[in-house]
């Protein structure tokens, strides 16, 4: 059942006896709502309404103080089905290494291996509606030599959501018949109180738009609003515990993490590829094909992952040689040797016309410097709004410049192209000024790791369940428990480990009930 | 002979800038890779020795 809060006139939530409550109704929350056993009572709470209102969008509002990054009520979407809504459909799985520790990062690897994330993968396949990627048989590459053999890097590949599911549309009537789940719009969270000895949730102080405050008491909270409104909500919840929930090492908010998106080169083609490529040419889209540094690569030359996109733009005639002779004539070096040597042996051509470019979404190693925090600043219900100050260090600065390189070296091996390198990647590791917004893509509107899972309280902030360190029934779902970022886009990543966290809370519950674990081994409150 | 001798000279260092130039931004110690084949830098562009024309 789907509700408004704005149409209830007495408390909802009075005398119910609530299992889970779920705060936020984006990717994380519906998935989750949609996959807890029957036999439990289901809250789901949704800030905002069944569609945009810039009443609820402005509460995202917040501060840049760090990298220049996108508007923050641009960069996430507050309604049902969240930042759904303006997904573009990309999918892919992290990668085996991007789960294990490597010694070069701090902060690098995941309390859990891929594996406990692979059983979940078809069924997150048909959540997402995922299709095989049009551009697999256009291996147009093959031809002139085979780049998934060569030591350095790896031909991947990439799935869509196409049309991208939007989790608001689709999920809307199902949620709707649900009998175990009752979804609130307009219902704010905006307090969590603990009970006395802080080691679980009391009740959740929801608010709506007209400013009437209700209470909901559930037997576990789980956290599913965003990566950067998860550490807010944490971090706001500071009247009982001084730095906010499970703050106690200051790490809430901490490790804010993107995936830089960059334009690292541009190429021209020999005319082989060409030819291989113009066979299945049907649109630019079909074309693009995802490399990623090989596991060897990364450890010798201590780089993190990366996704490399060859998107060609443009088929011109099978003139590789006069490209590649304008390219030596117009280097200033070049020139020397020709006017010095050649006088008038080559004719330079002015103007030089690309193929394609360079495309790069790499990993960004956590850097506890880049944060969410709170601001002075409150926001209309009295919470402190966000600032963001999103930091790249050297090894981000490296991991482009390095991938860049290294393939256009194998893309002029192979016999491929030839590719140049942007001029922003042509200064040292030490220069970390990336090209800002109105210069490139910057990021992937991806925020993650600010309440990551880990091992133990030192290092994240919730455990391999999901688990808030220090509090029994609460629990954060989304990009925010990642705890590295690898490179691929997260929404795929965020519904297998959202449909795990409904594996474990629903075989927990059903342990209670059968009397075979406590309350505390299973953390929910009776 | 002599202005050929200077050119020559001319050459070599023309031809060793690139390389140096890579070197300064290559990505490890090594320039060659696989095959053994090197790599020029020439105006942002990652090109084979190869691609240079014979003089």
């Amino acid at each position: 059942m789907i509700r408004d809060l704005h149409e209830v006139d007495s408390n909802p939530f009075r005398d119910q006896i609530i299992d889970v409550c779920i705060c936020g109704a984006g990717v994380a929350g519906i998935t989750l709502a949609l996959h807890l056993s029957p036999r439990l009572n289901v809250l789901l709470l949704e800030a905002g309404g069944e569609e945009y209102s810039s009443e609820s969008q402005s509460v995202y509002q917040g501060r840049i103080i760090g990298r220049d990054y996108f508007d923050l009520t641009a960069t996430r979407l507050r309604f049902f089905g969240g930042s759904s809504n303006h997904w573009a459909g990309w999918c892919r799985t992290l990668d085996r290494s991007d789960f294990q520790s490597k010694p070069y990062v701090e902060y690098s690897g995941w309390p859990i291996n891929k594996t406990e994330l692979d059983p979940f993968f078809n069924r997150a396949r048909t959540i997402l509606d995922i299709r095989s990627s049009p551009g697999q048989e256009n291996s147009w590459h093959a031809e002139a030599g085979v780049i998934g053999e060569t030591e350095d890097f790896e031909n991947i590949e990439f799935s869509w959501s196409r049309p991208p599911t939007r989790f608001g549309k689709k999920y809307r009537e199902e949620i709707d018949k649900l009998p175990n789940v009752t979804c609130y719009l307009n219902a704010n969270v905006v307090d969590i109180k603990l009970s006395d000895n802080h080691s679980a949730v009391e009740r959740v102080e929801v608010r709506d738009y007209m400013e009437r405050t209700f209470f909901v008491h559930a037997r576990c909270l789980v956290l599913a609003a965003g990566g950067i409104e998860n550490p807010r909500i944490l971090l706001n919840c500071n009247s009982q515990v001084e730095n906010g929930l499970g703050n106690e090492k200051g790490l809430v908010g901490s490790f804010f993490t993107e995936h830089p998106h960059h334009k690292s080169g541009e190429f021209i083609l020999e005319n082989a590829a060409k030819r291989k490529l113009a066979e299945n040419w049907k649109n630019p889209f079909d074309a693009f094909q995802f490399f990623s540094p090989s596991e060897s690569l990364m450890a010798s030359e201590k780089i993190l992952n990366a996704g490399l996109r060859l998107q060609p733009f443009e088929l011109t005639p099978n003139d590789f040689e006069e490209r590649l002779k304008r390219i030596i004539c117009r280097s200033e070096i070049a020139q020397g040797i020709a006017d010095a040597f050649l006088d008038t042996e080559i004719a330079c051509l002015h103007g030089r016309r690309v193929e394609g470019k360079l495309h790069i979404a790499s990993e960004q190693a956590l850097n506890s410097e880049s944060r969410v925090k709170l601001d002075f600043e409150k926001d209309r219900f009295g919470k402190q709004k966000i600032v963001l100050d999103w930091r790249l260090s050297e090894i981000d600065k490296r991991t482009v410049r390095v991938s860049t390189f290294r393939f256009g070296q194998v893309f002029a091996q192979l016999q491929l192209g030839r590719l140049r390198v942007s001029d922003w990647l042509l200064t040292g590791d030490d220069d970390i000024n990336f090209p800002g917004p109105g210069e490139d893509e910057v990021g992937g509107n991806h925020h993650m790791c600010t309440t990551r899972m880990a091992s133990s309280p030192h290092l994240g902030v919730v455990d391999s369940n999901q688990r808030l360190f220090g509090v029994r029934n609460l629990y954060v779902a989304g990009s925010s428990v990642f705890s590295t970022g690898g490179h691929a886009n997260p929404t795929l990543t965020i519904v297998q480990m959202t449909l795990r966290l409904a594996d474990y809370l629903n075989k927990r519950v059903f342990s209670l009930q059968a009397g075979t674990e406590t309350v505390k081994e299973v953390g929910l409150d009776t | 002979m002599k202005a050929n001798l200077g050119r020559r000279q001319l050459l070599k260092l023309l031809c060793l800038m690139p390389i140096l130039y890579l070197q300064r931004y290559a990505s490890s110690s090594h320039q060659r890779i696989h095959n053994q084949e090197e790599f020029l830098l020439v105006d942002g562009w990652i090109l084979k020795q190869s691609d240079l024309p014979e003089y």
